[in-house]
Order: structure tokens, then sequence, then C-alpha cells
């Protein structure tokens, strides 16, 4: 690379000009609406009475002396490690699987790669009525099919034992699809060049895999990762049309919580509260995924 | 080669197995939206199908009108982050300067719960006029799908070799041309797929839209959620009008799959 | 604030009062004249009012509404705007509008429990001075529970329109097979629904939605309050946890354990399910009478409704119904109250809102419809009985607390007594900073 380089690699003015729409529009529509409903969570608003008084930090005191607040973030732990886990893990494995079909020309593969995606096209609040449907316990699908294959019936949502891993289940069947597609257009967008030496070098399918294109494909990787703990931090769509939080407090997700405080108890002030604690919970979260991210990058 | 059969034949077990548990939910909704409603369950009587579901919904007022809200208001939001999002990942991550802060900060906005940010909006957009409006709608769906363009189109982009534009670069090319002529082309099925997945966000969003709309840009969701009663749901037409939500985004998707598919391998230097 | 919703109305306000007034002053007028069945005088506005009346879509809260008004407009001239949702959706998205002062609704329907909460905020407009004469029609022909209901400190804010309360469904059948006589008071429909429990022809016995939303509460309270308990006292002070509440909370678990598998946590759907294919035997806190309409036929003629059961102090199944109300933000009130009026005049109610898919409120309309549907009756009977939820603000912070202790009971994970304890300190702590005491 020899003297006239036209391109400015290191200029930060001129990087920023790219990012500069981007965060004017974010700016604009977002810091007003959050500044307020932050204003709104310092007050005791009673949706129904008007009633509005200052509050101070009492909402957030009253929210973390709640006897129930433990097991709330404990199930809310619960559910969102478990979903991403698996979804990144199936979402991996079948998107390498789907690689390779593709790769050997073996037909069919193209579209089974177009029915994966089915259960993104449906809107993930319809997709809860559907597991609504399913898990009843005497006339859902589930039951029907188990009872018709021999098997005992399973109270899929009525056990409080069981019902947030009858959640997760229906989480992770919606939402595999996402991961797998992202997974895959990170591996096909890798560039082939690096892979073919190695080839012509005599490295086997997997060594590549592992130590070649995994780690290439970290970026990705993250991001879908991050994407999806943060999208299912925030997910209540399953629990409100499900178990909304039963039975007992089995299910009660802070997301949850927060949205009944303020729709079904209209309570604003302290919905608003509940609502940041899941904000400021997604940005820990996202924050130590994110240091491990960029730990990897420097390492590199 | 009979090592090779038996990983073909094990890739399609696995690829058919995958195939048929995504679409089996789906299939199942479709099959028992065209049963009347109390039939709804375990039960798949197949010998009375009728049309009575889908008769009742399309003939909803407003049902036409609020699919196509529901289209303008998810295209133009989503055209919006690409745009936008396509120039922030390239200042973000292709000048060899660190914009951590920055890089989450924008992301921290996706963080947000949109429970806490509907009613300041409803508040906001009474005073400026724009309640009941798809302009107002698209642009509260930019605070979540502008970020995820971003957030996406930069980790792909990342995982793009600054090689691939130095060649570009000693031929003169400004950055603005070697975004728009190597570096989106590369990244193109990435891209598509971001966009894709943008449009999904904003065509499936409910909470925002059942707010700030009632009637001039009613989307599809809340009229849809009419059929969910005191008591209940009634599954019958919810599926239905499910099953007929789900068709635009699946007519785009595949129209556009040819475009998913190409240029991979693309990533060659040339 | 301005009128920017009404296209090609673009009255100046003083404009538009003075010729609603007109308006009001000759449907009153008319109606003195009383001509047969023409309640009100043709719309004498040369420019057409529109009002934005929300309801639900679906049910017989919705049904009415949007098969009857265009007849309304033809009447009147008004044209009306129907926004129509979900049931949880649209008591947020009333809420909302309320909170905001916005003027893009007219008519609300209101459910009963938000009506005093919301009259005390100012969100809604007095009827009284509205529509006087209508109003009087009116009181003279409902139960005295429900004009106190829809009324603040003397002023009425909205009108019941379409009445209701929990009915309770039986299957005849299944009680005659087991020698029973259809129960009478509590005790007997803890003794049948265990009697006719049966493992080889599939039969339970107690069915209920007991859901954490609304349900789970709604299911203990007719106990509760049939045998004289008391959720508040004098002082809105919680009295819930008492030697009554305790045992009416344990009669209901015993209730449950007659109830098919999964019973903590079941949904209404799956009760009126159960009902209507002859899984369950007793349901007497039904809220719609779905189980019924869509029963098989083998279980169909089986399915009878009565009176709900006697306690040792009263009968109370839980009074129900969204009403309508007008918006104190609307800029057409005189408009909005008309159609709140019409709704509830005598002939609509007793000739139109049955056969549109609701249910009357008025005394005269349920006499005259008995025939309509076979659970009318018993449902009239109960209507007169009914007992209302506390209609307080904070009484979606009381049900919640509640439902939240009642669902661990439920589910076995606490035992009644300190269930209920629990919740009596939770609403405890939600009155007290609400400034009841």
């Amino acid at each position: 690379m020899t003297g006239k380089a036209s391109r400015d690699w290191r200029s930060r003015g001129r990087a920023l000009a790219y990012i500069l729409p981007s965060l004017l529009v974010l700016a604009l529509i977002f810091l007003y609406p959050l500044g307020e409903a932050f204003w709104i969570s310092l007050q005791r608003w009673n949706l129904i009475s008007g009633v509005k008084r200052w509050g101070g930090l009492y909402n957030y005191a009253a929210i973390f002396t709640d006897p129930g607040f433990p097991q709330v973030v404990r199930v809310t732990f619960v559910y969102s490690t478990l979903s991403v886990a698996f979804e990144f893990a199936l979402g991996l494995g079948l998107a390498l699987a789907v690689r390779a079909g593709v790769r050997r020309g073996l037909p069919g593969f193209a579209l089974i790669r177009v029915l994966v995606l089915a259960p993104l096209l449906v809107a993930p609040l319809l997709w809860a009525f559907y597991f609504r449907a399913f898990y009843s316990p005497q006339f859902g699908l589930f039951n029907a099919i188990l009872n018709g294959i021999g098997l005992p019936s399973v109270l899929w949502v009525n056990d409080a034992d069981i019902a947030i891993y009858s959640l997760v289940l229906a989480d992770v069947w919606q939402w595999t699809p996402f991961m797998f597609s992202i997974l895959l257009a990170g591996l096909l967008a890798l560039p082939s060049d690096v892979v073919e030496a190695a080839r012509v070098d005599g490295a086997s399918g997997w060594r590549i895999l592992l130590s070649i294109e995994l780690p290439m494909l970290r970026p990705v990787l993250l991001v879908a990762i991050l994407i999806r703990t943060i999208d299912s931090l925030r997910y209540l769509d399953l629990v409100l049309v499900i178990t909304q939080g039963g039975p007992g407090r089995s299910t009660e997700i802070l997301n949850y919580l927060a949205y009944r405080t303020s729709f079904q108890e209209f309570q604003l002030g302290r919905g608003a509260a509940l609502s940041f604690v899941v904000f400021a919970l997604v940005m820990v979260v996202a924050g130590a995924l994110l240091r491990v991210m960029w730990k990897n990058a420097n390492a590199r | 080669m009979h090592a090779r059969s038996l990983q073909n034949f094990f890739l399609y077990v696995l690829g058919i197995f995958a195939a048929a548990m995504a679409m089996f939910p789906l299939v199942w909704a479709t099959i028992s939206s065209f049963t009347p409603d109390n039939r709804i369950g375990g039960e798949l009587d197949v010998t009375a199908w009728d049309l009575a579901n889908y008769e009742q919904v399309m003939s909803e007022q407003d049902f036409w009108a609020s699919l196509l809200h529901s289209a303008i208001v998810s295209t133009g939001a989503t055209a919006a982050a690409i745009f936008l999002g396509i120039l922030a990942a390239f200042g973000l991550t292709r000048f060899r300067v660190r914009f951590r802060r920055l890089a989450f900060a924008i992301l921290a906005i996706r963080m947000v719960p949109g429970i806490v940010l509907v009613l300041p909006f409803y508040l906001l957009y009474r005073n400026v006029g724009l309640l009941d409006s798809l302009f107002g709608l698209g642009v509260t769906y930019l605070t979540f799908a502008l970020p995820f363009a971003i957030w996406m189109i930069s980790g792909f982009f990342e995982s793009i070799p600054f090689e691939v534009e130095e060649a570009a670069a000693l031929d003169g090319a400004s950055n603005w041309m070697i975004l728009w002529r190597i570096l989106v082309p590369i990244a193109m099925p990435a891209i598509l797929t971001t966009a894709v997945l943008t449009f999904i966000f904003c065509w499936n969003d409910f909470l925002f839209a059942l707010i700030l709309t009632s009637q001039k840009a009613l989307t599809f969701l809340p009229l849809l959620l009419r059929y969910v009663l005191p008591q209940g749901p009634l599954y019958g037409q919810i599926f239905a009008g499910s099953t007929i939500f789900l068709l635009p985004p699946l007519i785009g998707l595949i129209l556009i799959r040819r475009h998913l598919s190409t240029a991979f391998g693309l990533g060659a230097v040339k | 604030m301005n009128d920017r919703r009404n296209a090609g109305a673009p009255w100046s306000r003083r404009d538009f009062l003075s010729r609603a007034a007109l308006l009001s002053g000759a449907a009153v007028g008319g109606s003195a004249l009383g001509g047969p069945g023409r309640f009100f005088a043709p719309a004498i506005a040369a420019e057409p009012v529109t009002i934005n009346v929300l309801t639900l879509g679906q049910g017989i809260f919705g049904d009415p509404f949007v098969n009857l008004s265009p007849e309304f407009t033809e009447l009147t001239g008004i044209k009306v705007n129907n926004i129509t949702m979900g049931y949880n959706e649209s008591m947020q998205k009333q809420a909302a509008v309320f909170a905001a002062q916005g003027t893009d609704l007219d008519v609300v329907g209101v459910d009963y429990m938000f009506l005093k909460g919301y009259a005390r905020a100012g969100h809604l407009a007095a009827l009284d001075p509205l529509i006087a004469k209508d109003l009087a029609d009116y009181y003279s022909d409902v139960p005295a529970n429900l004009k106190e209901v829809w009324s603040l400190d003397g002023q009425t804010y909205g009108m019941a329109t379409v009445g209701n309360c929990q009915n309770f469904i039986y299957n005849n059948g299944h009680l005659a097979d087991a020698g029973l006589q259809p129960p009478d008071t509590w005790d007997d429909v803890l003794t049948s629904a265990q009697k006719v429990v049966s493992a080889e022809k599939n039969r339970y016995g107690f069915v209920a939605g007991t859901e954490r939303l609304t349900k789970a509460v709604t299911v203990w309270l007719p106990m509760f309050w049939a045998n004289g308990g008391e959720i508040f006292d004098d002082k809105m002070k919680p009295i819930f946890a008492s030697d009554t509440g305790v045992r009416s909370l344990e009669f209901l678990l015993e209730l449950m354990k007659t109830m098919p598998p999964g019973g903590g946590a079941y949904t209404e759907s799956d009760e009126i399910k159960a009902m209507s294919v002859g899984l369950a035997t007793l349901d007497p806190a039904s809220w719609i009478p779905d189980a019924i309409i869509n029963a098989d036929a083998a279980t169909k003629p089986n399915l009878k409704t009565k009176v709900a059961p006697m306690g040792s102090a009263r009968r109370s199944p839980v009074l129900g119904g969204i009403g309508l109300c007008v918006s104190n933000y609307s800029p057409s009130k005189e408009a909005a109250a008309q159609y709140v009026a019409w709704f509830n005049s005598k002939k609509v109610q007793v000739d139109q809102i049955v056969q549109a898919g609701g249910q009357p409120c008025r005394i005269s309309a349920w006499a005259a419809n008995a025939d309509a549907h076979p659970w009318f009756p018993s449902l009239a009977e109960n209507l007169k009985v009914a007992k209302s939820l506390p209609q307080i603000a904070e009484w979606g912070q009381v049900d919640s607390a509640l439902s939240t202790q009642l669902t661990q009971a439920f589910a076995g994970e606490i035992k009644p007594k300190d269930a209920l304890e629990a919740a009596q300190a939770a609403v405890d702590d939600v009155m007290q900073e609400a400034g009841y005491y």
C-alpha cells in the first residue's frame, strides 16, 4: 500500500459524518420520550384516578424491597438464558447443516432453507395464541398427540414447575430461525480464499470450521447472541397471552411485571420504574457480553 | 464415498426434521382456520371445511385499509432504517477508529422495552398532532429498527477484511464509492437478510400500533385483536387472520430469495 | 385543542354549542310530543356531526353497537365512527386517551369497575344536564344496583346498556345420572360436584376459569360474599382475611379438587369448552353462555341454567357489564349523549338490542325477551341480586395483589390462610398509599 491512499483511514471526522444522520434521527425521536418516561417513573401516578404526585425514588425503592422481586429476576434469567442458549446452538447447527447441504448440491436444501424461516413470518403475538391453544390441558393439540400415541397428558402451562420451560419451548421454536438466518448469512459471506488455502493444505472440514471459520464469524455470532438476548429480556408476548405470570408466580418475568403494573394495574409511575429496571438489567447483560466480544477482538 | 452418503443422509434427516418442525404450527393453525371456531383443539375433523372464519375477518370494516397501512409503515420504516443503517455501519466499522461507546449507546436504545416509550410517545404525538398517522407510527418504529439495522450490518461489515477495499482505494475511489460499489454488493445477502428481519419486526408490531393509532392509520394486528374477547380468544378467526397476515411477508420472502442466495462466496478478492 | 378530527365541519365552538343546544332541545321536545316509536325528532343541524364510539368489536359488548349504529344515524343524522378492539386493548386505550385529555373519543364503553374512578378524575361528562328526560325514564326501569353502580355523588356518569353478571350453568344429565337435584346452596354444589366425579365416564364436577387475570378473584368472591364476607370495611380498610375469607377459600380449594386436571390455572376458554363437551358438570361463575351455544349435540339438551347458589347470608353472583359513557373532553357531548340514551331507550332495549347480539339492562326488556335465549330467565334473576366489585381507581392493584396470592394457593404453594393474610397486607399498603387512611 503505497503513497497516495486517497482513503483517510483514521479520520474520526469522516467516520462520524456517516454516523451522524442516524444519531440525529435517534436523538430526536428517542431522547424526549425516554426523558419523559423517566420523569413518569419518579411520579406516583394512577391512570384511572389521574392522581399524580411526586415520588422521587419511591417507586424504585418499592421495587427493590418487594420480597417477590428476587424470584422475578430469577425466573427472568432462567427464561432468557435457556431460550438464547438453545436458539444459538440449534440455529448454528442448522445453519452449518444447510450450508453443507447447499454446497454439496443436495436437492431440496434451497427449499429447506426457506421453509425453516416459517415461524418468523408469524407475529410473535399471534404465535403466542397458537401455543395457548396447543398447551390447553384437555383440548390442546399437544396433549391430543401425546394421548394419541399412548402417553399421558402433560400439564404444560398449568403446572407451576414446568410452565416456564413450556414457554421456553415456544420461544425457542419461534426464534431459532432468526438465529439461523443471521448465522447462515454470516457463514455465506465469509471469504473463501483463506478456506481454500487451508483445504489445499489438507485440513479436514471440521478443522477448518473450528479454527478458521468460526473465529472469523465471531462478530456475527456475538451480534446474533446480543440482539437475541436483548430481545428476549424485553419479550413478553408469551407470558401475556398464555400464562399471565401464573401458575402462582412461576412465569412472572420482569418485563411482564412492568407491563401489568402499567396497563392492568394502571400504576404508570411504578410501571415506568419497572421498565427502567428492565432497561438497566438488559444494559448490564449486554455490557457483559460486549466486554467478552471486545476482549476477544483485541486479542486477535 | 460411503462416509459421504452417510453424512448426506444425516444432513437430510436434520434438514427435513427442522423444516417440518418449523412449518408445523403454521400448517396446523391454517388447517384449523378452516374449521368452525368451537372445534379448535386437539380434534381435527377435516370433513367440515368452511371459509366462515375468513369471511368474517375479511368483512371487518377497515380490513383492507389496515393491511395497506401495515405495508406502508413497515416498508417505509425499513427503507429508512436500512439506508441510514448502511451509512452508520460504514462509519462505525470501516475507519479503523473505535466507536465503542457510541455503538453501545445506539444499541442501548433498542434495549428499552417498548412499553416504557408508548405513553410518552402518545403524549408527544398528541401535542404535535401526529396521533393516528402513518408517518408518526413509522417514526416510532425507527427506535428499534434503526439500532437493529446498524448493529446487524456493522456485524457483517466487520467480518469483511480491509484488504478488499484497499485495491479500490489505491485506484482513487472515494469513501462513498467504496461503500456502495464494493462493500454493499459483498454484503448484499446480509443486508437483504437484515432488511427482511427489520420489515418483519415492523410488520408484527402491536403495542405502538394499538396505542398510537385508532382509525386513519389502523394497522392489521389491532384489528385482528378485536377477536380476543374478555372470555378468551376466538381462535378460528385469529388463526384465519394470522394466515392472511403472514402472506405478504411470505410473498416478499419468496420474491427476494434469489437475491438472498446469490453472491455467496463473493468474499473472494478478485 | 382543535377539532381537526371532524373533516368538513369547521364550526367555531360557539356555533357548535348553540346548534347542539337547539338539537337537544328539539329532541326533548320531540319526545314530549311523543310520536310512536320515534324517540327523536329528525336531525335539524345543517352539517352532520360525527361521533367516535369506542366499544368492543365482538360479543355481547360489541355486536349491538356495530349492528345498530347505522339505524341510529338514520334516525338522528349523527354519523358514527365505530372504533372497536379487544377487551384489554379497549381498556388501555381509553385510559390513555383520558389521561391525555384526548378529544378523539366521544362515547366510550367503560367497564363499570372504572366508572367511579374516571368520574372522580373528571374524565366523564355528567349525563343529567344532557339527557334528563331519558334518564328519568331509564331509572324507572332498572334495578337499584345498576343505578348505584353508574353514578357518583348523585350525578349519573354512564348508562348500563348491556347488563351482565355471573350465571350458573350446570349439566342436568350428569346430575341425574348421580341421582342428584340441581344444587341450590354452595354446600350442595360441593357435595354434588364430589358425587358426580367419575373416572371411567371422564367426568368432573366443578369448573371455572381460575387464571390469574381477573378470574382468580371473581371465582372466589361469590362464595366469600354469599357467606357474608366483605372486601373492605367502611373506611376502605381490607378485611377479607377473616374467618369467612379463609373458610371460603378452603371451600373453593375443595371444589377445585373436582375440576379437570390443571384446574389451578384454568383458562376461561377451557372452562367454556369443558362444559360444552360434557367434561364438567357445574359452572356457577360463568360469564357468558358460549358453553350452551357451542355445545355438542350430546351435551346441549342437558345444559341448564339457574340462579346463583345461596350461601349463609345471600346469593351474590358478581356483577359485570360495560356501559356507555360520554367523554368529558368530547367536542360533541350532546350528540354523544344522544347515542348513549338511544341505546338505553325502551324501544331499543325491548325490541332491538337482543336481536342485534346483546343483552338488555332494563327490567321490562328482560321480561319481554325472556324467551329469546334459554339462559335469559336465570340471568335476569341473577342480575337483581348481583353484587358489584369495589369501584375504586385502585381496583387494578387490589385485584393484582389478591390474584397473586390466590393463584399460589390454587397451585398448592401456600396455605389459604397465609395467602389471604399476605394479600390483605399488600392491599392494605395499596389503600394506604392511595390515601384512603
